[in-house]
């Protein structure tokens, strides 16, 4: 499977980490993985891409989508640990001050 | 997807042809494809990363807006990579400004691959008719210094065998170039 995705709740928060590949193929699945958390009422997402290998601008989009989903209903979507490529790719489309990023996934479960 | 052997190419030895159809599937194996002629012409990993970017985003263009039937081919010299993917769809309206509109913020929609490719590229091109598009971008190269373990500073294009890291002038007229990518 070319992306994994692994839930764990941490307090009031989930902690969603990607393992693979984001792209045309695979964002289906996080779309849907996305959309089953907040469906659940749980608005407080950590995104974990340490081990996002590659993320393209299907994968920015279905990001977007989840934290304009979080954010409406009171919560929030935060990236962490997105290698310096992903970090370049936010701040190349603009989103670099949109979605929240960390370093770490612990910084960005602060006060969770 | 076929991908043609590049030793077969006999003309074009710094070539790689990977022709269609191309499915959404596809995208993973030409990034397995394309990392490993990576290694084989000393490229950078950065150079290669930021290539499979490129790729996926014109590759995913084709499979979207192409019909899927198309080629991708890649092209190395010396300090520069041309990518190039052409598919056999209907079109672009406006090609020339294609890409160059800043995607939204707002708008997860939004399409945003033609813009991060002309932010990654030195050079784009489309060209584009009712019987197909062909987008070609040039990347700089950042090439490894092949064998020697050397780690290549951002500021060094490194000939393979040539050239050793500390020696290369980082400013003036025969200063090594960088990885050419913008931002």
């Amino acid at each position: 499977m070319a992306l994994k995705t692994d839930e764990t709740a941490h307090g009031t928060g989930v902690v969603l980490k990607l393992t693979g590949e984001l792209d045309l193929d695979t964002a289906p699945i996080l779309y849907s993985r996305l959309e089953d958390i907040v469906g659940r009422g749980r608005w407080r997402i950590v995104v974990d891409a340490s081990d996002l290998s590659f993320c393209d601008s299907t994968g920015l989009s279905a990001l977007l989508a989840a934290h304009q989903a979080c954010t409406s209903a009171g919560g929030f979507l935060r990236l962490a640990a997105p290698d310096d490529l992903l970090v370049r790719l936010l701040a190349v489309v603009g989103l670099q001050a949109t979605i929240p990023i960390y370093s770490t996934v612990n910084s960005a479960l602060e006060g969770l | 997807m076929i991908v043609h052997d590049p030793e077969a190419d006999q003309d074009r030895p710094t070539s790689l042809l990977i022709t269609g159809p191309f499915a959404n599937r596809d995208l993973h194996r030409i990034r397995e494809v394309v990392r490993a002629q990576a290694v084989g012409w000393n490229l950078h990993p950065v150079t290669a990363r930021t290539l499979n970017v490129v790729i996926t985003e014109l590759v995913t263009n084709v499979i979207l807006h192409g019909g899927g039937e198309g080629r991708l081919r890649l092209s190395v010299r010396t300090d520069s990579l041309y990518c190039q993917v052409a598919d056999y769809g209907p079109g672009i309206t406006r090609p020339h400004t294609a890409g160059w509109r800043p995607p939204s913020t707002a708008d997860p929609v939004s399409s945003r691959g033609l813009w991060i490719v002309r932010m990654l590229c030195d050079h784009l091109v489309i060209d584009s008719s009712h019987i197909g598009t062909t987008v070609t971008a040039r990347v700089g190269l950042c090439r490894t210094a092949a064998g020697s373990g050397a780690q290549p500073s951002p500021l060094g294009v490194f000939e393979a065998g040539t050239l050793a890291p500390d020696k290369a002038p980082l400013a003036g007229p025969d200063a090594a170039t960088g990885d050419g990518a913008p931002v």
